[in-house]
């Protein structure tokens, strides 16, 4: 025995000792590697070619590495070593990884440039706590062509409390409101598509399905609930809104509104009639495009773009047409839906600016980072259009798309082969058309009131989805939601929300 | 009384033909859907016999078979030297601690135990290991951080040790001139095998299946473990999903990926491995370490 | 007299203290080896738990970045006010301290029966395949049986219900929008996944006792039952008394895969499946707020740590041996 244990405690120090000198090498590689891209930089300000001080960019957003990512890096490099003597580090993050990854980085105090966030990935909570720089007088003087290309109604709804802590992505502005119908039935039944839908009509669609495909469900998921709303209230928080139309920045109690009322009863009615899945507590629009896949489903509602009902039929491999139930409308959080910040721990801040301000402006430098290199990563069919080179295949290509939507002026890239060439036009014309909300631009800081909106969050779980699925009686559910609710603390949140909104308006004016 | 005991055992083979279906039968199930088509699970929900068989989410899964090849290495690797040196460590802590004259018992008894209760938290965690061992992108950060040692591990190996070891065994040792060492290793070691192969084997599963230190860890794809390797594919898809409609090209690859095969796909993939090689493993703890101890 | 009496006294008390520090050194000089070999143990939970430890005091920050966890400014008990305002906080206090009682109570029954039955098999393959069975459900991820579960459980092609609808001619039960089912499927899903598990454990424990006992009891004329509860159970009583108490420990935590994921985070079953552990994740999903969570744990650790204190107490009244500390 005594041998064993000896040979055990000899063999593990000789696996650390392996593992660790593994480790350092892999670092020792790493360095090696930075210093190799620095040196390109340094040649660059011998040469003289700018009068700017070498630079490396940090740029971090969520993405998986893609096999040449390290080509596209050093390109882009060489290209803006030309334009301002600096060079570019992309540090893409899985998305499953993002939350943790970010948050150490930021509480850490890591150095980097530039950082994708967005309303929905604690844009808001981040400013709160100070993350990301002011950039309203770097953008003046570094980044001038900037508020050209976003226009006015971006900038406005980036903002918190009037400043400015991140650019927004130029793509579509607004959402629009719909369903995703069955082509199959809708050829069938000869259902008329064209101009927005009513209520009415709606159900006149639905009962016709009903009646004539006894195995065919009308709608799938409770997901309509949420358009609708989405469509007829600017939601502040907690089912605080600003109804859309409305004149005076006014908060409404949702639940108080007999417009919201009357939809719930609908969905009960929906429900009664037997229009929805069996499984509308769980389902979603995943589930309901499978079951549309096998003609087993009529419907799903969906947020809509132009085009949205093609993209949806490559992806799902069946066809889909959508059909709007309201006109668009943009709120603070379609500003804020894609954005890039520059972070309080960037050594330059001057720098990230002037590349954002390329990344808005240069066509060349945003392609390359969306689309990799051309003749290599995609070809060139016509003017801004592209497919994969020959042999290329989505599966196989090595330089994935990071996501064109979360880089400055996605009108300046290229489109691919497989969409509609006039997608830009139609954007700006849809952009164009979207109604604005009157209170497009204010954000709510939750910190006063967060432990209430902890314990509404919790509450409002429990009742939604029943009712925005129509299982419940409406009036019964909303009197116990309201009651537990006040119980939350609500009136205290609501006090906070209109408090904040009237300072917005104040500073507004 | 032969009869008895023959309806006895028929009893207890009965109980555990049952068991070993309720544990197996879900199993058959992740594979089987694993293998379906996927237009039959989205259209008839899963199923036990697939009506028609497609290997669609594995072509897509193993698409880069040196990137998976990799990772396994990775797991087994960091699999076997971490579970060597935690249950070296275990046994070291639990075999003192089990001693009940040894000064500061309590004490050290608490402030092993008092970590299973308290936590910092992640983010001062992670800066610890970032700062104090340099574990960043290294195998050693899917060895040492929170998995060398676990309270669980260590209190439950003491009660093993001061109820299948008398005192007096102890003492005979002693008396006999041998030191606290020689005891351990003579004595003790030999008499706790069961326990060890067991806590050996919850160890292995342990380092397994972790990713989250991968996650936190390890920036590198070439370093990625495969526990970490099939979650991130899964929650790419999720994303993907998600977000597709920002663009054509997610969208096309989408189209192509058999969704809900694969999240089936992803598991066996994880796992299958380490269910082949369990039968050697529970054979290698147990005939192992016996010989070893016959020998000494 | 009296003054020499005292001195006496004195020094005889300085005696006894210097015995006394003599016996420990003693002790200590005898034990030496025994507390060299904890010392890697001991280093290792000092890095990996201790020195995180003063993470706690985000629990009493209001954080921002630009100032650190040192420097952001205290907010006293506020990260805490969540957990107690809520109109949620009974039901979740309930449901987690309910189901972890129920889960310590079942698993633990059927883990021994279980790890007593497979000692009866005499044959070592035969029993070994079965514990291959056994460990199964617990390397499947929580994310996996919860699609697993809903394969069982959905309205339009579960099992369960294709079952009830074909064969028992009973209307299909819709388990995702009744919350009265839940606790029966969340502890039979939780026995499902930790018996296996735990009998493995109850059973090393088993064959590490001594086979003369049973011989023994053989000849006396004993049988399986008395020699059941008259010699294992006795035996393994401190195995069995260590991991109840380790698992009194979590008794404010829950299995977030098993009330999260599980549930598939059906709003309709919040009433029975809401523990802490989701009720913070929920609150959490939009505010993203470190202090607030780091103040749940703190919270689940301190009422752990007076119930285990109190369990530990009566424990040591009992068996000084069998106590955690």
């Amino acid at each position: 025995m005594r041998i064993p244990i000896k040979l055990a405690m000899i063999l593990m120090f000789c696996c650390m000792l392996i593992v660790s000198a593994c480790g350092k090498n892999e670092a020792g590689s790493n360095g090696a590697e930075n210093n190799k891209e620095d040196a390109p930089s340094t040649n660059a300000a011998d040469s003289g070619a700018d009068k700017l001080e070498p630079y490396k960019i940090t740029l971090v957003y969520p993405a998986s590495a893609a096999k040449d990512l390290s080509l596209v890096q050093e390109e882009m490099s060489k290209y803006l070593t030309e334009k301002m003597n600096a060079t570019i580090e992309l540090r893409p993050i899985e998305w499953g990884a993002w939350d943790d990854k970010t948050n150490l980085m930021k509480i850490s105090n890591e150095p980097f440039d530039l950082m994708f966030t967005a309303s929905w990935y604690y844009y808001p909570s981040d400013v709160v706590k100070g993350q990301y720089h002011d950039l309203d007088e770097l953008m003046n003087e570094y980044g001038k062509d900037i508020p050209d290309v976003l226009g006015p109604d971006f900038l406005k709804g980036a903002r918190i409390g009037g400043k400015l802590y991140a650019l927004p992505t130029k793509k579509e502005f607004g959402q629009g409101f719909g369903l995703l119908l069955n082509k199959r039935f809708v050829d069938k039944y000869k259902i008329d598509t064209n101009g927005i839908k009513s209520m009415e009509e709606l159900e006149e669609m639905f009962q016709i399905i009903k009646q004539n495909e006894p195995d065919v469900v009308p709608i799938v998921s409770s997901k309509f609930t949420n358009v609708w709303g989405a469509a007829n209230y600017d939601g502040i928080t907690a089912g605080l809104s600003v109804p859309r139309g409305s004149t005076e920045m006014k908060v409404v109690d949702v639940l108080d509104d007999p417009k919201q009322l009357e939809f719930y009863k609908r969905m009960h009615q929906w429900n009664k009639n037997g229009w929805f899945d069996k499984d509308v507590m769980t389902s979603d629009s995943e589930q309901a495009m499978n079951m549309i896949k096998a003609d087993k489903a009529f419907a799903v509602a969906s947020s809509l773009k132009p085009g949205k009902d093609k993209e949806m039929t490559v992806q799902y491999g069946t066809e889909v047409v959508q059909v709007e139930t309201a006109e668009p409308f943009t709120v603070t959080g379609d500003a804020q839906g894609a954005m890039l910040g520059i972070s309080r721990t960037s050594k330059d801040p001057s720098r990230a600016m002037m590349f954002l301000n390329l990344l808005y402006t240069d066509a060349k430098l945003i392609n390359m980072l969306n689309w990799g290199i051309e003749g290599k990563h995609y070809v060139k069919k016509s003017d801004n259009v592209i497919d994969y080179p020959e042999g290329v295949t989505a599966e196989s290509q090595t330089y994935p798309n990071p996501g064109g939507w979360m880089f400055g002026n996605q009108f300046n890239t290229y489109l691919w082969a497989n969409e509609d060439p006039d997608k830009w036009k139609l954007f700006d014309e849809f952009n164009a058309r979207s109604e604005r909300s009157i209170i497009l631009g204010f954000t709510f800081n939750q910190e006063p009131v967060k432990s209430e909106l902890a314990s509404i969050a919790n509450v409002e779980a429990e009742f939604h989805d029943a009712l925005a699925s129509g299982a419940v009686d409406p009036e019964k559910t909303i009197a116990k939601w309201k009651e537990k609710r006040a119980a939350a603390g609500y009136d205290r949140i609501k006090a906070e929300v209109e408090k904040q909104l009237q300072e917005w308006a104040a500073a507004q004016k | 009384m032969l009869t008895k005991q023959k309806l006895d055992q028929f009893g207890i083979h009965t109980f555990f033909t049952l068991f070993t279906i309720g544990s197996l039968l879900p199993f058959v199930l992740i594979f089987m859907v694993s293998i379906s088509d996927e237009s039959s699970i989205s259209a008839n929900g899963y199923s036990l016999l697939p009506t028609s068989i497609s290997f669609a989410a594995y072509r897509f899964l193993l698409y880069d078979f040196t990137e998976i090849a990799r990772a396994y290495g990775v797991t087994i690797l960091c699999t076997i030297i971490g579970v060597m040196v935690s249950l070296f460590n275990t046994t070291l802590l639990a075999y003192p601690l089990s001693r009940m004259e040894l000064p500061f018992r309590r004490s050290l008894s608490f402030y092993i135990f008092f970590t299973m209760l308290f936590s910092g938290g992640m983010v001062p965690w992670y800066l610890t290991f970032v700062n104090l061992v340099p574990v960043k992108n290294t195998l050693l950060a899917m060895i040492i951080p929170g998995m060398l040692l676990s309270a669980f591990n260590v209190l439950l190996m003491r009660s093993f040790f001061s109820h299948s070891i008398p005192d007096s065994v102890v003492e005979a040792g002693i008396m006999d001139g041998a030191s606290e060492f020689q005891v351990f290793q003579k004595i003790i070691v030999p008499l706790s095998l069961p326990i060890m192969a067991t806590i050996g084997l919850f160890t292995t599963l342990a380092y397994w299946n972790d990713w989250y230190n991968c996650l936190l860890f390890i920036d590198s794809p070439a370093l990625y473990n495969v526990q970490y390797l099939m979650t991130k594919t899964l929650t790419n898809i999720q994303f993907l999903l998600m977000r597709a409609d920002s663009s054509a090209q997610a969208g096309e690859l989408l189209a192509k990926m058999p969704r809900e095969t694969v999240r089936m796909a992803l598991a066996i993939v994880g796992i299958a491995p380490l269910l082949f090689a369990y039968p050697f493993f529970q054979k290698f703890y147990i005939s192992g370490i016996t010989s070893g101890a016959v020998k000494g | 007299m009296k003054a020499s009496e005292a001195v006496l006294m004195q020094s005889k008390a300085e005696i006894k203290i210097w015995k006394k520090q003599r016996d420990f050194l003693r002790k200590l000089n005898k034990f030496k080896w025994l507390l060299l070999m904890t010392l890697p143990g001991v280093a290792y939970l000092f890095i990996n738990n201790y020195i995180p430890m003063y993470g706690v005091i985000l629990a009493f920050k209001q954080y921002n970045y630009a100032d650190g966890i040192f420097g952001s400014p205290w907010s006293g008990f506020d990260n805490f006010k969540f957990l107690f305002n809520s109109p949620d906080a009974y039901t979740i206090t309930r449901n987690t301290i309910g189901y972890n009682i129920v889960f310590i109570f079942l698993n633990l029954v059927l883990a021994l029966l279980t790890a007593l039955l497979i000692n009866e098999i005499k044959e070592k393959v035969v029993s070994r395949f079965y514990q291959s069975m056994f460990l199964l459900p617990h390397i499947v991820s929580m994310v996996i049986v919860a699609y697993l579960v809903y394969s069982f459980l959905n309205m339009e092609s579960g099992l369960i219900n294709r079952l009830l609808d074909k064969w028992l001619d009973k209307e299909a039960i819709a388990w995702y929008s009744e919350a009265k089912y839940w606790p029966y499927v969340l502890v039979i899903v939780n026995a499902w996944k930790h018996v296996g598990y735990l009998s493995i454990i109850y059973f090393a424990a088993i064959i590490g006792i001594d086979k003369e006992y049973y011989e023994a009891a053989t000849i006396d004329g004993a049988g399986k039952w008395r020699q059941m509860t008259r010699i294992t159970l006795p035996l393994i009583a401190p195995v069995i008394t260590t991991m109840t108490l380790l698992s009194v420990s979590g008794i404010l935590r829950s299995d977030f895969g098993l009330f999260f994921q599980v549930p598939m985070n059906t709003g309709a079953l919040l009433s029975t499946t809401n523990t802490i552990d989701t009720f913070v994740y929920r609150a959490m999903l939009t505010l993203g707020d470190i202090g607030m969570s780091s103040a749940a744990g703190i919270y689940q650790s301190f009422i752990s740590l007076l119930l285990i204190l109190a369990a530990n107490y009566a424990v040591r009244l009992v068996n000084k041996q069998d106590a955690l500390f």
